[in-house]
């Protein structure tokens, strides 16, 4: 695989997607005014890609090339270890760029693996789409946020997303004063300790509790937290008019994540109910393709499985999931953990974090870049914010390769909803059928 | 689509030419209607028996939500829906593609749900301006049916921005307008609330007067609406401003409305879902909500330069979306049911909910009767369209119930009994007795509305139309006659036979056909871009490749376009 250079912006853009909108590769972030050095990247503008590109722990800056290289070498690992697996299951293709699902659908084809999307496998989406699916929310793009925002909380937001050139998209274009409080996991740190001290710690597993707390105390004012942070959280929502909070994803082995991302909605509604203030929540992933990304893109396309509900809501533990027949689990992206799949099954992760950053396997976790041009299936990449941004859409490519994937997957998720419709006579497996078509 | 097709002694309504259920024959070639060959020697390559069948122009729908972030918000927001109703559409084609159903239907499903009763084109009626790209990626997925788009344009912050400064104002607006249709590859433009949104996001009590200010900008609607309204006739574009005006919903609001014609006078302007723009009562009490549908219908009836949709409420679960986030907020306040807020990138809102129209809820019935009362009291079906507002009012798919609705006025009673009593004496349904004749229904479903758009190829049956046609078994019962047609040609080729889909039709996009913004007049837009926008100046553009690909439109020069000049 080969890349091409957009020389006017020295950005990186697909070879395979002449005229597709250049990505930075240090983080997906779609910022327009970096400068990269054709052969020797050198992300001039942003010392946060900088330092992202190096992290490799050798000092050598990663090339798209050489994340291309290291894509194909996770691929080729993962194939191998596939080869132990009799009945396969590969899970969370939305969640990808797809470079990534092209050698995905690959593998699947090669092995006769199922291709299971991760809403089916959670059975209920994840736990915003389904707080989402409960409860809405309110929401502002990042233009938005930037232009109104009197403060900003981010809430889990990765550690790069603290850093001062990415916080340059909510940096104030007017005179607005802006404070900035964070919430963040209990052993996080800032990158570089620039807002370390305005940082609020919430320990582990006190998430949902937290957020119980900071709701209480907006309710009812006299019900003044302890917890000083609890305390400082409900000052930066009162003394606001206009408040936004940047959620980053969850962080791995989140207790009561379904929990947390449901008090986090009740706590937005709430605090809009006033009237005399605006709050907005908005989800900022930590890859290009957001989880959100795929499922609005699917749901068009019609290729999702529809959530699965009960008299409670969303289903939330794995039931009539197809991939139960599986003996061997292959998660890409969808922050599942060993501890999420049943006991007998094998299971291998291919994580996106610090795809630049990783040299070497640990444990049963592959790591596959996804620093590179992402697109999803119908070839429309929506930020983070929901703001659209054009790309080529893959399925009118010309690639006679990816042409070929595409038509793999489309078999693959058609066998996949035949064989649950014929196993389960299940109404939503045979939609799954049905939208194979 | 290059044979000769002949569609053979149906009882033609062709209302753009004044034939009124006349048997005739009508011929195709190329995909396009042609004129009967002189020399009776000449066969075709396919007859249609069409005798004792209604042959009607394929119907256009002006008004819509079918694509766009709010469409694919209100899927994500509302799962619900498709667990309890999944399938494909009726089809005996695999175009490869499924979806699911629902108030708000995939993109595959629009098409076929739409091509199966009759459709050809549709208009979504508010696109944000930044999810354009999306919007005609989307289009582009909906198959069977041609499309276009309208984009928002009454709340972007650069146009308070420059109506604030006050210079150059109507070349400035101008400007703006060329550019904002230009690089959405939209058909015109569409003013939500205008100032309201602006309002709303800025977290500042709603604006509910023409005269109020916006805050920090010092500009009224009035003066939005008088300018975007003046820049849309000097470009020619082929729909005037589809105007959603303000105080949407509310009790008391026809004041508001009949102000804002007032203010516009002499310019042309398209009223959308003027059913929701038409109560009278106490704005402070929801459920004082009457009809004051008389003084409007007088204003249109007196003003042809006016068009309307209806946005008629039929009863039923379906999805409230809005680009007006402050009424969403307010009827999510009402309802307390889940609700999606969205403050879009300086141009515009969002609001998606869901909600169910009750027959039994007074409020809710005498919606229902002031859209009907729309339909039965102005004067010239030509200004009027039919539409639900899809999804806010109902569904599409409700059309051909609306359809009985108007044409058979004992089934109009007998669900006007099915309501509340209270209903009779806040609206004036029940005098109203008039029943809309096929041609009547041809007018209102297809030629007024292609009008409308200046689609000068659809809503007929002349020469050089496009061979987008509908042929209805005649039946007593309406809804059965337009809920499933014979035959549907789409382009001269038939898409639907036998009820059933048979072919797969990709159809095309239409945009406005106007020249490249020059270099100059962008600049200033440029400036303002580059320091306020958070995407690149050139990712605002739906770009050339995707812009050639569509079907283009050509301006309304002097006065009103006929449909039919083609």
């Amino acid at each position: 695989m080969t890349t091409g250079e957009d020389s006017s912006s020295g950005m990186t853009a697909s070879s395979i997607h002449p005229g597709a909108v250049p990505v930075c590769v240090g983080c997906g972030c779609l910022c327009h005014d970096l400068e990269l050095l054709s052969g020797a990247p050198d992300f001039r503008n942003c010392e946060l890609a900088r330092n992202f590109m190096r992290r490799a722990g050798s000092g050598n800056s990663r090339t798209q090339d050489d994340s291309n290289d290291r894509m194909a070498m996770a691929a080729r690992q993962l194939r191998d270890a596939l080869h132990f697996g009799r009945s396969i299951a590969l899970v969370g293709l939305e969640h990808t760029a797809w470079e990534v699902q092209k050698a995905a659908i690959a593998l699947a084809e090669d092995l006769g693996a199922w291709v299971v999307r991760e809403s089916e496998f959670q059975e209920g989406g994840s736990p915003w789409a389904a707080s989402f699916a409960q409860k809405g929310c309110t929401t502002a793009s990042w233009g938005e946020i930037r232009l109104r925002s009197d403060a900003i909380v981010l809430w889990y937001a990765p550690l790069w997303h603290t850093h001062p050139r990415w916080m340059e998209r909510f940096g104030p274009v007017s005179s607005r004063a802006h404070r900035l409080a964070v919430v963040a996991p209990g052993s996080s740190i800032a990158p570089d300790g620039w807002i370390e001290d305005q940082m609020l710690r919430v320990d582990p597993g006190q998430a949902n509790a937290y957020l119980r707390a900071v709701r209480d105390s907006l309710k009812d004012a006299s019900q003044e937290s302890p917890d000083a942070s609890v305390r400082r959280f409900v000052h930066t929502v009162r003394n606001s008019h206009w408040l936004a909070i940047v959620r980053g994803d969850d962080p791995p082995g989140l207790a009561e994540a379904f929990g947390v991302a449901e008090s986090f909605a009740d706590l937005v509604a709430e605090a809009n109910s006033t009237g005399d203030r605006r709050v907005v929540s908005t989800h900022v992933p930590s890859e290009i393709n957001a989880a959100g990304l795929d499922a609005l893109l699917s749901i068009r396309a019609g290729l999702s499985t529809p959530m699965r509900f009960t008299a409670d809501g969303p289903a939330r533990a794995l039931g009539e999931w197809s991939a139960d027949k599986a003996d061997f689990v292959v998660s890409f992206f969808t922050g599942l953990s060993e501890n999420d799949i049943p006991a007998g099954i094998r299971f291998v992760a291919a994580d996106a974090a610090d795809s630049f950053g990783v040299d070497s396997n640990s444990g049963r976790t592959i790591s596959i870049p996804v620093g590179i041009s992402g697109l999803g299936a119908t070839g429309t990449l929506i930020r983070g914010d929901g703001v659209v941004v054009p790309v080529r859409n893959v399925r009118k490519t010309s690639d006679p390769d990816l042409l070929s994937i595409l038509i793999k997957l489309r078999k693959a998720l058609r066998a996949k909803g035949e064989s649950n419709a014929a196993e389960s006579g299940d109404a939503n497996a045979r939609f799954g059928a049905e939208a194979a078509q | 689509m290059s044979g000769l097709v002949k569609i053979a002694g149906g009882r033609v309504i062709d209302p753009l030419h004044g034939v009124d259920e006349e048997p005739r024959d009508v011929w195709i070639r190329d995909g396009r209607i042609i004129a009967a060959p002189e020399d009776p020697a000449i066969r075709p390559d396919r007859t249609i028996d069409a005798r004792g069948y209604v042959v009607m122009p394929g119907g256009v729908d002006v008004h819509c939500h079918v694509a766009g972030a709010k469409v694919d918000a209100s899927r994500l927001l509302r799962p619900e829906e498709r667990r309890v109703e999944l399938g494909q559409a009726r089809a005996a084609v695999d175009d490869f593609s499924g979806g699911t159903m629902g108030s708000c239907p995939t993109a595959t499903m629009t098409g076929r749900l739409y091509a199966g009763m009759g459709y050809t084109t549709v208009n979504d009626a508010a696109i944000a301006p930044v999810g354009a790209f999306l919007a005609h990626e989307e289009l582009a997925e909906t198959p069977l049916v041609d499309r276009g788009f309208l984009t928002l344009a009454g709340n972007h912050r650069y146009l308070l921005e420059i109506l604030n400064r006050g210079e150059s104002v109507d070349e400035r607006v101008e400007a703006f307008v060329r550019w904002l249709v230009w690089r959405t590859g939209s058909l015109g433009i569409k003013v939500v609330n205008p100032g309201g949104i602006e309002t709303w996001k800025q977290g500042r009590p709603r604006i509910s007067a023409l005269d109020d200010q916006v805050p920090e900008f010092g500009v009224s609607p009035r003066i939005i609406l008088e300018s975007l309204c003046k820049a849309s006739a000097a470009i020619g574009l082929p729909h005037p401003v589809h105007l959603h005006s303000l105080n949407l919903g509310l009790p008391g609001n026809h004041a508001t409305t009949a102000e804002t014609l007032r203010a516009l006078s002499g310019l042309p302007v398209h009223l959308a879902h003027v059913q929701f723009h038409s109560y009278g009562g106490d704005p402070n009490d929801p459920a004082s909500l009457r009809a004051e549908v008389d003084a409007l219908v007088e204003l249109v009836n007196d003003r042809p330069e006016i068009s309307v949709d209806v946005g008629q409420v039929l009863f039923g679960p379906t999805t409230v979306m809005t680009a007006d986030g402050a009424t969403a907020q307010y009827l999510g306040g009402l309802t307390k049911r889940k609700l999606l807020l969205d403050h879009v990138e300086l141009e515009t809102g969002c609001g998606v909910m869901p909600i169910e129209y009750r027959d039994k809820n007074l409020v809710h019935a005498v919606q229902w009767a002031t859209g009907l009362e729309w339909f039965l009291r102005t004067e010239d079906p030509w200004q009027v369209a039919l539409s639900t507002d899809h999804p806010n009012g109902a569904s599409f798919t409700a059309y051909p119930e609306l359809m009985a609705l108007l044409a058979d006025s004992g089934y109009r009673r007998e669900s006007l009994d099915r309501l509340p009593e209270s209903v009779r004496e806040r609206t004036a349904i029940r005098d109203l007795s008039r029943e809309y004749s096929l041609s009547e229904l041809a007018i209102v479903t297809r030629a007024a509305p292609a009008r409308m758009l200046g689609l000068v190829h659809k809503g007929h049956l002349g020469p050089g139309a496009d061979a987008d046609i509908t042929i209805y078994q005649p039946d007593s019962d309406f809804r059965r006659m337009f809920a499933m047609p014979r035959w549907v040609l789409k382009g001269g080729r038939v898409i639907v036979d036998d009820t059933e889909i048979r072919a797969f039709e990709p159809g095309t996009t239409h945009r406005f056909d106007q020249p490249r913004p020059d270099a100059e007049s962008l600049e200033p837009i440029r400036r303002w871009w580059l320091h306020n926008a958070t995407t690149a100046w050139e990712t605002a553009d739906i770009g050339d490749h995707l812009r050639s690909s569509l079907r283009t439109i050509a301006p309304r020069t002097h006065g009103q376009k006929e449909v039919g000049d083609v």
